[in-house]
């Protein structure tokens, strides 16, 4: 008795350990929590302003916009926060559909942190209107050959997507919490109606699983669309430098790649934050950092093709604009982008020594910064050379382009912030469900031999 | 290991090999040069470019090869090549034409920019030697295709794909929402009938 009993107490600690641990951000909000809430709610609020001033300036002459250089920062923006969303959307759906073991600690993190650089991201085209009230125009009077058009209905599209991506898996969370006792009567009605009267019986893990594989199996091709539909915003142009074939892939493997360090970061930060290493281990963060280095050298490889490519054909326009970018005007934040973006990510995740979870952090930040950067690279030096006739354009963001771009990413921290008070911040039903399937295979398997062992040969004996 | 076993005569074959390609290499520049008793004659090239009278079609790229008492030279190999410069200057090879028997090869082309560096190549024979020019064109207009009746005919039929496409997008969007609202709602809808635990169910129907 004792044998069966010791095991299945010590299942049950580690249950309720887990699901405490899951539960700490929604009920442990120190004084940490706090002053970081409402210092990102100043920047935020400082962005809302800047948008105002903006609003009652007329549109965008408050800007850094010009005659030449007529898109910028907000679009380097929309696109690096869609592909943020794009990278944690992929990475929770990729990681469901191989059924890899490790994904279970992330995948929470992951799905939050694409919803909420969606939602903000979304924002920017709106933003970028000097008159956002008319933006009803896009649905009264749709232009069906617009790319505009079709990026609004991508990211819509996409948006429900992330969601239900999000909600289906928190059904047998809510109920977990429904049930947990020391929470408010407000929250546990929000989750009793969130938990639709889960049970955990086969015939709802049935068709959760179901439902969760046909969503996932959805928001690969979808996500990679989104993209690919934002890329045709410029390379449907003439523009040199913009009319590219190689923009859809582009756009998509650097969505990817940024929004795999966005998903480190968070996890990093959370699991620092609530002392949750147990369950976001470094394998788990070091497997993060192994994606986004394959997704770094993919990244490098299409930008090489691209500059190859549009070089070796040697069209004017192009060289001039090639030139411009690695070697004249935009040298310095081009150089910068291929050092920090691409060499010293890999570089650090490469060697040992650095390949620790603070490594891989630094890594990811990097890996950031630096892809806003290459967005602003995309957008502004094929316009600051003009197509027609007359002198190159400049481009300098004014202070409440600044402002709104800050507030903007602190509204999406706020935003994960805010979700994770009411969602466990790891996916605890999933978790518990890989942990029971690898539990069941390892008795399938029967006990396993030691290396010990092994290295005395007593393996037959086992 | 077959190889070992036959090494002597891998090596004769290696090196009868090697004596088959020194000779083929040397051979013909010897057979040539003999062929005139050794003499080679000096080639010119004269290169123009005859832009069109209509805007955007297009002109021609003319090169002219002639020996020394201005007798033009057919059959010969000529290169049409562009100048580019990108990390230093470099050549993309356009096309090559055969001269006829005015001494001239044609290249139809499209300046696509306002300036373009463009030249002709004869790479020289056994005969003759090899020679070289090139010229400056420019587009004054931005280029249009040749023929109005083939853009008539082309934008006649892509008219139907612009049409077609966007309902195509349309519906393909429609049918993604509706998968994913039909996702949600039936999942929704057996958890909530799946909220009896299952042994109760089975007792219950037997």
């Amino acid at each position: 008795m004792t044998d069966i009993g010791a095991p299945s107490v010590a299942a049950a600690a580690a249950t309720a350990e887990l699901h405490e641990a899951a539960l700490r951000p929604a009920l442990k909000a120190g004084r940490r929590f706090w002053a970081l809430f409402i210092g990102l709610g100043l920047v935020a609020i400082v962005g809302a302003v800047a948008y105002g001033i903006q609003l009652a300036a007329g549109g965008l002459s408050v800007t850094g916009y010009n005659d030449q250089v007529f898109w910028a920062s907000y679009e380097a923006t929309l696109v690096a926060f869609i592909g943020f969303s794009y990278g944690g959307a992929l990475v929770s759906a990729v990681l469901r559909l191989t059924n890899a073991s490790w994904r279970g600690p992330i995948t929470r993190i992951a799905e939050v942190s694409a919803l909420a650089t969606l939602l903000v991201g979304a924002l920017f085209p709106i933003i970028h209107l000097g008159h956002p009230e008319r933006i009803w125009l896009l649905f009264a009077r749709p232009n069906f050959q617009s790319p505009i058009f079709w990026d609004m209905v991508a990211i819509l599209t996409y948006m429900l997507a992330t969601l239900i991506l999000l909600v289906l898996p928190l059904i047998p969370d809510s109920a977990m919490l429904r049930d947990q006792p020391g929470l408010g009567r407000l929250r546990r009605r929000l989750y009793a109606v969130l938990s639709l009267g889960w049970a955990g019986t086969q015939s709802q893990r049935r068709a959760l699983e179901r439902a969760m594989t046909v969503v996932a199996i959805l928001i690969v091709p979808m996500a990679v669309i989104v993209h690919t539909v934002l890329s045709y915003t410029f390379s449907l142009t003439s523009r040199p430098g913009w009319h590219s074939t190689i923009f859809g892939p582009y756009f998509v493997i650097g969505a990817v790649y940024s929004g795999v360090a966005v998903v480190i970061l968070a996890a990093l930060a959370y699991r620092r934050a609530y002392a949750l290493q147990r369950w976001i281990d470094d394998r788990t963060i070091r497997n993060l950092g192994y994606v986004m280095v394959v997704l770094g050298f993919a990244y490098g490889y299409a930008t090489f093709s691209e500059i190859t490519t549009e070089g070796f054909v040697g069209k004017q326009a192009e060289v001039e604009l090639l030139y411009g970018l690695m070697l004249e005007r935009y040298a310095p934040l081009f150089w910068a982008f291929i050092g920090l973006g691409l060499l010293a990510p890999v570089a650090l995740i490469a060697f040992r020594r650095t390949r620790t979870p603070a490594g891989i952090g630094l890594a990811a930040g990097l890996v950031i910064a630096a892809m806003y950067l290459k967005r602003l690279l995309i957008v502004v030096p094929p316009l600051s050379r003009p197509v027609i006739a007359g002198d190159a354009g400049s481009y300098t963001p004014s202070v409440v382009e600044i402002a709104i771009v800050s507030g903007a990413a602190a509204g999406v921290v706020l935003i994960m912030l805010f979700l994770f008070r009411f969602v466990p911040v790891l996916a605890v039903d999933e978790m518990e469900q890989i942990e029971r399937v690898h539990a069941d295979s390892r008795m399938a398997a029967g006990p396993r031999p030691t290396k010990a062992a092994v290295a005395l040969g007593d393996v037959a004996d086992v | 290991m077959w190889l070992m076993s036959r090494g002597s005569g891998w090596r004769r074959a290696v090196a009868l090999a090697g004596a088959s390609l020194l000779a083929s290499l040397l051979l013909p520049a010897n057979v040539g040069a003999t062929h005139r008793g050794d003499v080679v004659d000096e080639v010119t090239m004269q290169i123009s470019y005859q832009s069109s009278s209509l805007p955007g079609a297009p002109g021609q790229l003319v090169a002219r090869l002639q020996v020394d008492d201005g007798s033009p030279i057919a059959g010969l190999i000529v290169e049409f090549w562009r100048e580019v410069e990108f990390l230093g200057p470099r050549r993309i090879v356009l096309s090559r034409s055969t001269t006829g028997t005015d001494g001239t090869a044609r290249l139809q082309i499209i300046p696509s920019e306002s300036a373009m560096r463009v030249g002709a190549s004869f790479a020289g024979t056994a005969d003759y030697l090899a020679a070289e020019q090139s010229t400056d064109v420019g587009a004054s207009v931005i280029p249009v295709p040749a023929s109005p009746a083939a853009v008539a005919d082309a934008g006649a039929s892509l008219a139907v794909v612009s049409t077609a496409m966007p309902l195509l997008l349309a519906f393909a969007a429609f049918v993604i929402w509706l998968l994913l609202i039909g996702v949600v709602v039936t999942t929704v809808l057996a958890i909530r009938r799946g909220r009896a635990p299952a042994t109760a169910t089975r007792k219950v129907r037997s």
